[in-house]
C-alpha cells in the first residue's frame, strides 16, 4: 500500500520551513508594500488616471510597520451611461450563457453566477442611495491587505499541503517563491485592475469584482501551482503506476 | 441584536459547517498519507472459501451486460462455489436475450432472473432475486463494471471475519480520455475512494457500502430486514442499517473495479441529483437515530455517520450563506471584521478550498497519476456544477417524500461502451 512515514524529522522539517517561508514573507511586506506603491504610481501615470497613492498602515507589534497602498481614485456612483452599459454586459453575460453548447456546461454556470451576483448588485443600486458603504479607495485598501495576509499564508498552508510530501528541499522552496512570487505581481495589478473597472464603470461593479474575482483568484492560482507541483517526481511515492499498483 | 447582526451570526452557522467539513478533509487525508493501514484478509489464498452469488441488477443493459459476464466467467474463484444471477428487470432490449444465450452456453454458472412484476428499481430487484438464493456471500455488480479475475477472492475474504456484514471495493473509471469531465470525475473518485474510504477504514469509522463492487453477507442482510425496496440510494440506506445493527462495514482499496463514468454533463447531473436525493432520504432516515447513539458506536463513528449523511446538504448551506454573505455585504457589514472574507475562503470548499484540493490532489499522487494532477484547478468548474446540481436535487419535494406505490424506479446511467466499439456484444 503506498503511504508515507510519519517521522519526527518530517515533521520537524515541514514546521521548520513553514515557520521560515512565513518569517520570510513578513519580513519583506514592508519592502512589497512600497514596491506596490511604485507600482500603482507607475501604471497610473501612464494610464492617463491622475491619482495620489494613499497608504493604509499595519503595525505587527512594534517590530513591522507595513504600508499597503492603494490609488486615491473614487468610484462614482451609478449614472445612465453606467446602468446601460453594465446592465446591458450582465443581460450579453446572461445571453451567451444560454448559447453556449452543453459541453461547456461549467462556463454557463459561472456565467449565469457573475450575471446573478450582478443582478443583485443593479438591484441594489437601483434602490439604495448615496454614500456606498464601502468607498474604492477603502475597498482597494483592503483588498491589498487581504492579499498581504494570502502571501502570509502560503508557507503555513503548504506545510500541510506539501512539505509533508516526499519532494526534495529545493523543490519544495521553489513551490513556495514561485506561488508568493507570482502572487505578489498578481495582487498589485489585481487591485488596479479593479480600481479602472470601477472608476470606469461605477460602483455597479464593485461586488461583483469583490465576490468572483476577488479571493478567489488567488486561491485558484495557488491551487494551479500546487497541483502542478503535486505531480513532480518524489523520493517515496512511486509515480506513472499502472492499474492494481495504485493502492 | 440588529437583523445584520442575525444575519452575521446564522454565517457563523454557516462557516462553521464548512470548516467542520475542511476539517474532516484535512484528518482524512493525513491519516490516508500517514495512518496505520487496515486491509484485513485481502492477500488470503488457501481457505474454505463460502458460497458466492453474484448479482448484476440490469434493466436495458445490451450495450454492456455481455462483457460483465465475460469478466465474472473469468474470476479466479472455486467454480463449484459460485454462480451468477443477472437479473433482468423488465428490459426492453436485447438485455434478456444476452442472458439467456450465457444461461445456455454456462448451465449452472450463469442463472438469470427475469422479473415481469412487482416494484421496479434496483433494490426491488435485490429483494427479489437474493431472498431465492441460498449463498452465504452476495456479491453485486453493476451491468457497466469490468472486475478483473481476483477481485471476487479479495471481496469475499473479508467475510472471514464474522463481524464483517458488507465489503466495497475501489471503483475507478476507464473512459477516463474520453473528456474533461471523465478526468475530472476520475479525480473526484480517487479523492473519494483512495483517501476518504480507506480513511475510515483506518480509523474504523464509516466505509461506505457502495451499491456495486461490494457484497453483503446473507445473514447481515436479513438481520437488518433486507434490501428497502423504497430506497432511493440501497447502498447508503445498507450501509447505515448494518452499522446501526452493529455489523461493520469493510473497504478494500486493493480490490479495484472498472467503471464507465459519465461523459457528458447531463447525463452527470442526473446521477448526482440521483445520489443527493437518496442520500438525503437517508438523512431524514438514519440521523436521529446516529444522534441517539447506540452503545456499540463510538462517538467518532457517529460523528462520521452524520457528516456523510449531512455531505450533500452542504450544498444548499452553502447557497444560503452566499445570500447571507451578499445581504450582509449590501448592508455595510464590515469587511475588515473578517466574517466575509472567511465565508468567502472557507466557501471555496465547494468552488475551490484548498482541503479539497489537497485531498484530491494526495489521492492522485498516491494513485501515482502524474499528469492528471495538473487538471486540479478544473476542479472548480465541476464543483460549481455539482453545488448547483445538488442544491437543486435537495431542495426539490422528490429529495424528502417517500416513494410512492411504485418505490423508486430504475435511475440508469447513459452507458457508451457499444458506441465506440468497444466490449459490445
Amino acid at each position: 500500500m503506498v503511504q508515507l512515514e510519519w517521522t519526527g524529522r518530517r515533521a520537524l522539517r515541514a514546521l521548520f520551513l513553514s515557520l521560515l517561508g512565513f518569517l520570510a514573507v513578513v519580513s519583506g511586506l514592508p519592502v512589497l508594500g512600497r514596491a506596490w506603491g511604485r507600482l500603482e504610481m507607475w501604471v497610473l501615470a501612464r494610464s492617463g488616471l491622475s491619482a495620489a497613492i494613499g497608504w493604509h498602515d499595519i503595525g505587527v507589534g512594534s517590530v513591522l510597520q507595513i504600508r499597503v497602498p492603494y490609488p486615491l481614485l473614487d468610484g462614482p456612483w451609478p449614472s445612465t451611461p453606467h446602468w446601460l452599459i453594465v446592465g446591458g454586459g450582465t443581460a450579453a453575460l446572461l445571453l451567451v450563457s444560454f448559447l453556449l453548447p452543453m459541453r461547456f456546461l461549467p462556463a454557463r454556470y459561472f456565467l449565469r453566477f457573475v450575471a446573478a451576483v450582478q443582478t443583485v448588485a443593479l438591484l441594489y443600486f437601483a434602490f439604495a442611495s448615496p454614500p456606498f458603504p464601502y468607498p474604492l479607495p477603502g475597498y482597494i485598501g483592503g483588498l491589498m491587505t487581504i492579499g498581504m495576509a494570502i502571501l502570509a499564508l502560503v508557507p503555513i498552508a503548504l506545510g500541510f499541503g506539501f512539505y509533508i510530501f516526499d519532494h526534495s528541499l529545493p523543490r519544495q522552496i521553489l513551490l513556495t517563491v514561485m506561488i508568493v512570487g507570482h502572487l505578489a505581481i498578481l495582487l498589485p495589478l489585481q487591485g488596479l485592475v479593479h480600481t479602472v473597472l470601477i472608476h470606469r464603470f461605477s460602483l455597479l461593479v464593485q461586488p461583483t469584482l469583490f465576490f468572483v474575482f476577488g479571493v478567489l483568484a488567488e486561491v485558484l492560482v495557488f491551487v494551479g501551482f500546487y497541483g502542478w507541483a503535486m505531480s513532480w517526481v518524489g523520493s517515496e511515492i512511486p509515480q506513472n503506476v499502472g492499474a492494481g499498483a495504485r493502492s | 441584536m440588529t437583523v445584520a447582526d442575525g444575519l452575521a451570526l446564522a454565517l457563523w452557522v454557516v462557516v462553521a459547517v464548512l470548516i467542520i467539513y475542511t476539517i474532516r478533509h484535512y484528518v482524512f487525508t493525513l491519516n490516508r498519507v500517514f495512518g496505520r493501514f487496515r486491509q484485513p484478509y485481502v492477500d488470503i489464498g488457501i481457505a474454505d472459501w463460502p458460497t458466492v452469488a453474484v448479482f448484476v441488477p440490469a434493466h436495458n443493459e445490451e450495450k454492456v451486460i455481455g462483457g460483465m459476464l465475460e469478466a465474472l466467467l473469468a474470476a479466479d474463484y472455486p467454480a463449484e462455489r459460485f454462480h451468477i444471477v443477472p437479473i433482468d428487470d423488465r428490459s426492453s432490449d436485447g438485455t434478456a436475450n444476452i442472458m439467456e444465450r450465457y444461461a445456455h452456453e454456462h448451465p449452472g454458472r450463469v442463472r438469470p432472473y427475469y422479473r415481469t412484476e412487482g416494484k421496479p428499481g434496483k433494490a426491488a430487484a435485490l429483494r427479489d432475486a437474493t431472498s431465492r438464493s441460498g449463498a452465504e456471500i452476495f456479491l453485486v455488480f453493476d451491468a457497466d463494471y469490468l472486475p478483473g479475475p481476483n477481485l471476487l477472492r479479495q471481496l469475499v475474504a473479508p467475510f472471514f471475519d464474522p463481524e464483517v456484514g458488507a465489503v466495497m471495493g475501489r471503483v475507478i473509471p476507464h473512459n477516463l480520455n474520453r473528456s474533461l469531465l471523465t478526468r475530472l470525475l476520475d479525480l473526484e473518485r480517487a479523492g473519494g475512494y483512495q483517501v476518504d474510504q480507506q480513511a475510515r477504514m483506518n480509523m474504523r469509522l464509516i466505509p461506505q457500502y457502495g451499491g456495486t463492487v461490494g457484497g453483503v453477507r446473507r445473514s447481515a442482510l436479513l438481520d437488518v430486514g433486507d434490501w428497502d425496496e423504497d430506497s432511493l440510494t440501497e447502498d447508503t440506506d445498507m450501509t447505515f442499517r448494518m452499522v446501526l445493527r452493529g455489523w461493520e462495514v469493510v473497504y478494500q482499496n486493493r480490490s479495484e473495479c472498472y467503471e464507465e463514468v459519465p461523459e457528458n454533463w447531463p447525463t452527470r447531473i442526473r446521477q448526482i441529483q440521483r445520489w443527493a436525493r437518496g442520500h438525503n432520504q437517508c438523512l431524514r432516515r438514519y440521523a436521529w437515530t446516529l444522534l441517539k447513539s447506540p452503545r456499540h458506536l463510538r462517538l467518532a463513528q457517529v460523528i462520521d455517520g452524520l457528516l456523510l449523511l449531512g455531505v450533500f446538504a452542504v450544498a444548499p448551506i452553502l447557497l444560503v450563506g452566499w445570500a447571507l454573505a451578499t445581504a450582509l455585504y449590501f448592508m455595510g457589514y464590515p469587511i475588515e471584521q473578517g466574517l466575509l472574507i472567511l465565508f468567502a475562503v472557507a466557501s471555496y470548499s465547494t468552488l475551490g478550498n484548498f482541503a479539497a484540493f489537497f485531498e484530491v490532489g494526495t489521492a492522485a499522487r498516491l494513485d501515482g497519476s502524474r499528469n492528471r494532477i495538473r487538471l486540479l484547478p478544473f476542479l472548480s468548474f465541476g464543483f460549481l456544477v455539482n453545488l448547483l446540481a445538488v442544491s437543486r436535487a435537495t431542495l426539490s419535494r422528490r429529495s424528502w417524500r417517500t416513494p410512492g406505490a411504485h418505490g423508486p424506479d430504475w435511475q440508469k446511467t447513459e452507458r457508451y461502451r457499444g458506441d465506440n466499439g468497444e466490449n459490445g456484444r
